[in-house]
């Protein structure tokens, strides 16, 4: 009896076994993308080249950022000294006394950070001998991160031609890649603190956030905080909208932290703001945003490398490559969707034009006004309206995407600048008493060839070779 | 009855319990596992046209899709639920439009790097995994296979 029994439970535990080896075995399981990496580099490491061994493919694509052309966008562009003064004829009085007045260039790919902001003349040629602040290349480096670590406030303090001779790196995958397991990661100082003020901690953010992250430590609008030694502060407290900045300026930056204005405006007298590139701020609450896309999504489109994808690491205009960039989610055919994101910059390009003229003649109506002898009591009002009229202009003029990253927004604050313009103006007319209003300077050929232009060829353009990156 | 009678019987029921189970079930996947079986249902046709016009009609049906592949239990188990679910659903109201249920993308998501796997492995897709705003496959190829048909994600 004993016998059978032992018999009758190797039978069971084999059916059992034999059921769960069915259960359980079946089905191949996927191995999963990427898991965790280990480097091997020093967790501070910023040399590209150490990176670029461990991940050929990233670093190929992130050296194609050195390609230089404007092939395929009807604005913007990716070439040397591409002058923004020369295309905007406007731009010398709106920014006159005012060191981008100097030189103001379209920008260009990651790879020339470093070069580009030596070689410019806001940097090397300040009048009176002054020396450009380490505030400056706060985003050109993977190096800075670490300096203000160790330098603290003093890094922003120390002149740029000291930083130049200590430095060595541009960008590289540290700005972005924790350098011993790769994940996404914020190392920017001002970008951490500005988003605590909002009350969010963004070391605990989540992969798409980070992928936008990311760039939102640099591609943003800021200003150097005069009382902590220069320090760079993204003007986000009161929130994203240009509006919301602007609140902040003037009633947080301008007091607290005794930062009233960027420069004094030589015409009218008024304390201006100079807006930088805020893309970050302008695509909030665009249709992609709200449709949870991720800068990468659409600037970082995963492309074939072989059999395997890669997430492209040249950073471009999506309009370059639609078929990766739009195409996987917009099935429509992509000369359509290239036609109607063309009209939608064309829109933002005609207003932005007008309104950057509504400020020229804002500010040669103030200046007209003080000739015609009103004082500063008399004109504090068209003042104030300039200073913000030319805010909201720039905000836009600024951000690179002409009005693409959310069109609605950068509508909206064209239609302000505008109206804040020609209140300005009209207040200056009433203080200096005259009613012949001064003219704003012709468009350049370039402003009308675009206007008066539907569409854009594809292959109209320039490409260029590769130029040198070197800076030091 | 003496035990090892009562053993036997207990057995013996178990035995015949699971093989009227077991032919139960695998007679349910033999008569679903073919992609026209969901297309019986007035409100998967669209469905089933679109994919019909898809490159995934040579390699993959509804069920490899839309089904747990893990093993023999989890898809019978998904089988089952989803099949109860659209049944219940087709009879009291039939939706003009399908959406997937949050359960239904994690099921989705696995099959598409059941044979997409090596395509990604470069990529650090799988750090979302956990994460409440992870993006997955069709997020994107929203397309995949079913056309116009796939309505946008909620």
């Amino acid at each position: 009896m004993a016998k059978k029994k032992w018999i009758l439970a190797g039978w069971t535990i084999l059916l059992v076994a034999l059921m769960v080896m069915t259960v359980v075995g079946c089905g191949k399981q996927p191995s999963s993308t990427l898991g965790p990496i280990n480097t091997g580099l020093a967790p501070d490491e910023v040399d590209i080249q150490k990176f670029a061994v461990l991940f050929p493919h990233q670093y190929d694509s992130f050296m194609k950022n050195a390609e230089m052309s404007t092939i395929g966008t009807k604005y913007g562009g990716n070439l040397e000294k591409d002058s923004h003064l020369e295309k905007y004829p406007y731009l010398k009085t709106l920014f006159a006394g005012y060191a981008f007045s100097l030189e103001y260039n379209e920008d260009r790919g990651h790879v020339y950070t470093m070069r580009d902001l030596a070689t410019v003349k806001r940097v090397t040629s300040l009048p009176n001998g002054k020396k450009q602040v380490g505030s400056c290349m706060t985003c050109k480096s993977a190096e800075v991160p670490g300096m203000i670590q160790k330098m603290g406030l003093d890094y922003y303090s120390t002149p740029v031609e000291e930083h130049l001779k200590n430095m060595n790196h541009g960008m590289s995958c540290s700005n972005c890649h924790d350098p011993q397991t790769m994940k996404l990661r914020v190392v920017q100082p001002a970008f951490i603190d500005a988003m605590k003020r909002r009350g969010e901690d963004v070391t605990k953010a989540t992969q798409q956030q980070l992928r936008t992250y990311v760039c939102a430590q640099c591609h943003v609008e800021y200003y150097f905080n005069p009382t902590r030694q220069g320090e760079v502060t993204f003007p986000w407290d009161k929130g994203f909208t240009p509006d919301q900045m602007e609140q902040y300026y003037n009633e947080v930056a301008a007091t607290e932290n005794k930062f009233p204005q960027d420069w004094k405006h030589p015409l009218s007298g008024a304390p201006m703001l100079k807006a930088q590139h805020p893309e970050f701020e302008t695509y909030q609450g665009s249709i992609h945003q709200i449709n949870g896309v991720s800068c990468a999504d659409c600037h970082m489109p995963y492309e074939k490398e072989g059999n395997q994808k890669i997430s492209s690491h040249q950073w471009t205009s999506p309009l370059k490559q639609m078929q990766q960039s739009c195409s996987v989610c917009h099935r429509e055919d992509m000369d359509t969707l290239r036609n109607y994101v063309i009209s939608k910059q064309d829109l933002t390009f005609e207003m932005l034009n007008k309104a950057g003229s509504a400020n020229e003649v804002a500010a040669k109506s103030i200046e007209k006004a003080i000739q015609a002898g009103a004082t500063d009591a008399d004109l504090t009002e068209a003042r104030k309206l300039h200073r913000s009229a030319q805010w909201h202009w720039d905000i836009v003029a600024a951000e690179n995407s002409m009005g693409f990253h959310n069109t609605p927004l950068t509508m909206n604050t064209l239609s302000k600048a505008i109206d804040l313009a020609n209140q300005a103006t009209m207040a200056a007319a009433k203080a200096g008493k005259f009613n012949d209003i001064p003219a704003a300077t012709s468009y350049s050929d370039y402003i009308n060839e675009r206007l008066s232009t539907k569409g854009w060829p594809k292959d109209k353009g320039v490409k260029m070779p590769a130029s040198d990156m070197s800076w030091k | 009855m003496e035990l090892s009678k009562k053993i036997k019987v207990g057995i013996l029921s178990v035995v015949i319990l699971l093989a009227a189970a077991g032919a139960a079930t695998a007679t349910m996947h033999a008569v679903t596992h073919e992609s026209s079986f969901c297309a019986s249902c007035h409100v998967m046709q669209n469905y089933m046209a679109s994919w019909e016009h898809s490159s995934h009609r040579e390699v993959a049906g509804c069920n490899d899709c839309h089904t747990d592949q893990r093993n023999y239990l989890a898809k019978t188990y998904s089988k089952a639920t989803a099949g109860a679910r659209h049944a219940f659903m087709n009879v009291i109201k039939p939706p003009e439009h399908l959406k997937m249920i949050e359960s239904s993308k994690e099921v989705v998501q696995r099959n598409c790097l059941r044979c997409h796997d090596s395509l990604v492995e470069k990529t650090r897709l799988a750090d979302q995994d956990a994460e409440a705003d992870r993006k997955f496959c069709f997020d994107c190829h929203r397309s995949t296979p079913h056309g116009r048909e796939r309505p946008t994600p909620p």
